[in-house]
């Protein structure tokens, strides 16, 4: 009740709205005095330096004193009830003498070989074997003699170190020290790269992200070989404690859109988020609206290829879909393979894809607008034969499409949710027994399965994902405006989902660039693409630093060495 | 939503909106009011409509350079204060009401004869009005961009049925040459200067496009754009239609695709040309609807104009229903708009323009003493 009265009284009564960060993603060079500026990577470089050497809270540094830090641990780890955590207990000889130590990781997060022969053996064993006096202080013995391990850091703070430790560290503490040694041993089980699931492609290379973060970010890492790609680190959830990256290549990227970036992630004030999925709608500018804002993709190759153009990706720790921001309606139509095929091919499989797509949204609906409004543009051969098709069918055209739609749909579900090989084969018979029972039994015409296939296959061959869901949502709003109006209802539908787009922004960038509003390079690699050496710059909306990414002449093997001395001359 | 002073949009998306503002009359009534003016000569006739708006518009614009950035309400102000900035805003206000229930009663009675025979008139209109409503909600960055988008394509639906009558094209229909006589082209196709009148929404946008010099571009290549477009699908349907025929009152150029054949299959493809049409009135009556409220709002003083959204939808939706009929319709359209309009667009706009010019120059001249 309280919901119905909310609505009428916002439909009825004007409220002043609040103050929304409206973000616009601007040149990054053009002033440098605004809020968001001051948020340049620079400055983030500088605050990151800050919070390293920054010393600890009060309540939050470690003790000197071995019993204080050991209780400490124990009560918040709730040692000895909670049964992964290992504490253990050693001394290490320093000077003749025997200091008391212990270390605490999770059993099955962490390697156990790492932490018994680089962690535990040094400073056990060779403490004993040390011949010498010792003139270091124990601090430096430690970390410099003790800790053959190639990622240790010296921690002042329990925080730090007990992050650590939930992230599959092994923390060190040693007796009279205030500092304690966190050494990075993630060793739980994972899968390894595998071939990618959705984003399959005959060209190109068949490596997909995984759920491991740092596996994740090497394999972008890897194909982009320029000390100017940055891995920025945010954590998200409060208790999850989500360890996400934010990746981008700091020459090239707008440095207003990864500040953007930064600031939604780092103004995330949840318990849990564990996947790229709900990271998504989490930061995406319109939730309500049915298309994704966000690119979301599987192939390390992809993300690569669209970093290289000026985006930001975010990788979110055990997820294998990596984020891509900004994106635009256009780029949601391009699939990973579109990269490695001859320009000609990209553009007849573009072509088909958005026929696949207008058909996956408008079929079933204009189907509906011309049998029952507009009678007079269907040739009266079809016409007739549609009729007869029709004739001992009982229900109006809308119920049987709606009834057929449904069934498909439900086919579809009940096909994913089946285990194993028995769900397309589920499909598959499904369809036809049903199909043909529908028809056999006159409750639906033979011409609507023909529609309901078409339909179904369209959305299929539509590349993204989500886009495909926003589109079968759609498809039901179109079918019952073609139902009410025919082609003035369709009009309407799409007028309304048109300025909804218009009115729509993917970090700053307008949903429907670089056709609303025009920006340069509409020709290059929207709805179709040129050819590969045309590819000169990048996406004009995105106003990246550098607006090229390859030379006006490309292919300087086919110019000949008299030019190419001109064009020295010139320079 | 707020007053949206801080958008911004480039002049392709404003040449798109303008046009579309002007064009959308030739989906309507243009070309079967050129043929009634002059006969045979109607594209004639359109041409001297033409050769009077640009004359009119070129003078306004070179009034205009003064008053860089400001609108018309603005400019208004400097020149008679408050009182003449709210005659001013009434005037703009009324003038887009009034083009708003004209066409929206227009369209919805050519969308129930074309394909909605059954369903009532408020049901058809309530689609329109909708589509009006959702988009202003959305404001103008969204209608202006979406413009962009479709305009287009509306542009090539055009061209097609254009290039679909070649085949029933006749140079006779032309003779006479004159028409109804030198007289008529020249007084009625002066008269007809109004179907520019929307060039008035081209001193609302300069807070929105900036400078002078795009306001100019944008007016000018709007203005060429129109002119082309009326005077060929002028020019069309006198080729494809004998005299006689093309007096008919309904939907002139739905009449002539009706004339398209390709082959024995595709013989009645007028119904996909309701798309055309409806998404240029949908685009149309969003301007105009959005400008009114606009309107109303800055002479107002108000901060917002979402909330005056549904009280003005309700206003138009009534007052489309004031004509009794179609023919009224078309009678208030051919006595009041196509004939006066050219005065609350050029004539008036050009008075508000000269008077703050005056008083801008007094100013000045109080200020060097």
């Amino acid at each position: 009740m309280s919901f119905v009265r909310n609505l009428l009284k916002k439909l009825l009564f004007f409220e002043e709205p609040d103050e929304q960060e409206r973000f616009i993603l601007k040149n990054g060079a053009a002033s440098g005095n605004d809020r968001k500026m001051k948020q340049s990577i620079e400055n983030e470089l500088e605050h990151k330096k800050q919070e390293e050497g920054k010393e600890p809270e009060p309540g939050d540094a470690i003790s000197a004193d071995y019993e204080t830090n050991l209780e400490y641990i124990k009560k918040v780890y709730s040692i000895p009830l909670n049964s992964d955590i290992v504490l253990r207990e050693f001394h290490i000889i320093y000077g003749c003498r025997p200091v008391r130590a212990f270390i605490i990781f999770f059993d099955g997060m962490t390697n156990t070989e790492i932490i018994n022969n680089y962690i535990l053996k040094p400073l056990m064993v060779n403490t004993v074997m040390a011949l010498k006096d010792i003139r270091q202080d124990l601090e430096d013995y430690v970390s410099r003699q003790l800790m053959p391990h190639c990622q240790v850091k010296i921690e002042k703070s329990y925080s730090k170190v007990i992050d650590g430790v939930n992230f599959g560290g092994c923390g060190l503490f040693v007796e009279g020290l205030s500092v304690s040694f966190s050494a990075d041993v993630k060793g739980w089980d994972h899968r390894g790269i595998e071939k990618p699931n959705n984003e399959i492609v005959i060209r190109g290379p068949q490596e997909a992200f995984n759920e491991v973060l740092r596996t994740n970010s090497a394999q972008i890492r890897k194909r982009i070989k320029d000390e100017d790609l940055i891995v920025e680190d945010v954590m998200v959830g409060k208790v999850s404690k989500t360890p996400c990256s934010i990746m981008y290549i700091r020459d090239v990227v707008n440095e207003r859109l990864v500040a953007e970036v930064r600031r939604r992630l780092k103004g995330l004030n949840v318990d849990y988020m564990l996947d790229a999925g709900v990271l998504e709608q989490l930061i995406e500018d319109s939730t309500i609206y049915p298309s994704p804002q966000v690119i979301s993709t599987e192939r390390p190759d992809y993300v690569s290829e669209l970093l290289v153009n000026g985006r930001v990706a975010i990788i979110v720790n055990g997820s294998p879909n990596v984020l891509v921001v900004p994106t635009t309606a256009f780029d949601l139509m391009h699939s990973a393979e579109d990269i490695y095929i001859r320009y000609p091919y990209v553009n007849l499989l573009r072509g088909i894809r958005y026929f696949a797509a207008f058909l996956a949204l408008l079929l079933p609906g204009l189907y509906l607008a011309i049998t029952c409004y507009h009678h007079e543009m269907i040739p009266t051969d079809l016409l007739l034969a549609i009729e007869a098709s029709r004739e001992k069918v009982p229900f109006p055209s809308l119920v049987e499409i709606l009834l057929m739609e449904l069934s498909f749909e439900l086919i579809r579900e009940a096909g994913v949710r089946v285990p194993g090989p028995i769900g397309p084969t589920l499909g598959i018979i499904g369809a036809l027994i049903l199909g043909q029972a529908a028809v056999a039994a006159n409750i639906v015409s033979p011409i609507l399965i023909i529609i309901v296939a078409l339909t179904g296959i369209g959305s299929f061959a539509i590349p993204n994902y989500s886009l495909a869901y926003s589109i079968r949502i759609m498809r039901f709003a179109f079918i019952f405006l073609g139902s009410m109006a025919g082609f003035l209802g369709i009009t309407l539908g799409l007028f309304v989902f048109g300025i909804w787009s218009t009115s729509l922004k993917s970090f700053g960038v307008p949903f429907t660039a670089p056709f609303g509003p025009r920006t340069s390079g509409q020709f290059k690699d929207v709805i179709f693409k040129a050819p590969e050496w045309k590819q000169e710059g990048r996406p004009d909306y995105l106003n990246t630093k550098m607006d090229k990414k390859q030379a006006h002449y490309s292919m300087q093997w086919k110019i000949n060495e008299r030019i190419k001395k001109k064009q020295r001359r010139g320079r | 939503m707020q007053m949206e002073n801080k958008i911004r949009f480039g002049s392709f998306e404003a040449v798109t909106f303008i046009s579309n503002l002007i064009c959308t009359k030739i989906f309507l009534y243009y070309t079967r009011l050129t043929v009634e003016d002059a006969a045979t000569a109607g594209w004639i006739s359109s041409i001297v409509s033409g050769l009077a708006a640009f004359l009119m518009l070129t003078v306004l614009l070179k009034m205009y350079k003064k008053f860089d950035d400001k609108d018309i309400l603005d400019i208004a102000e400097i020149a008679g204060g408050k009182f003449l900035k709210i005659v001013t805003g009434a005037v703009i206000t009324f003038s887009l009401f009034v083009l708003t229930v004209v066409v929206i009663r227009k369209f919805s009675e050519d969308m129930k004869i074309v394909s909605l025979p059954s369903s009532p008139l408020s049901y058809v209109m309530s689609f329109f009005l909708v589509g009006i409503a959702v988009a202003c909600f959305f404001g103008l960055e969204a209608i202006v961009r979406f413009h962009a988008i479709v305009i287009p394509f509306i542009i090539a639906g055009y061209v097609f049925i254009m290039l679909g009558v070649t085949p029933q094209m006749d140079i006779t229909n032309l003779m006479p040459f004159w028409g109804t006589g030198i007289d008529d082209i020249l007084s009625k196709g002066f008269l007809r200067s109004s179907v520019y009148c929307e060039l008035l929404v081209l001193f609302l946008l300069p807070p929105f496009l900036g400078g002078y010099k795009k306001i100019t571009r944008v007016g000018y290549t709007a203005f060429a754009l129109s002119a082309i477009s009326l005077i060929t699908s002028s020019l069309v349907y006198i080729l494809a239609n004998p005299y006689p025929s093309g007096m008919e009152p309904f939907l002139p150029i739905y009449n002539m695709t009706r004339l398209i054949a390709f082959g024995r299959f595709f013989q009645r493809i007028e119904a996909l040309f309701v798309f055309t049409w409806a998404m240029a009135a949908l685009l149309y009556l969003t301007s105009t609807f959005y400008f009114m409220v606009y309107t109303f709002a800055k002479t107002a003083g108000l901060k917002y104009i979402r909330p005056l959204v549904l009280p003005f939808a309700v206003i138009v939706f009534s007052a489309a229903f004031i004509p009794g009929s179609l023919m009224e319709v078309i009678r208030i359209e051919k006595n009041y708009i196509v004939t006066v309009g050219w005065i609350v667009a050029f004539v008036y706009t050009g008075l508000i323009l000269a008077a703050a010019s005056i008083r801008k120059s007094v100013r000045k001249e109080k200020c060097s003493k």
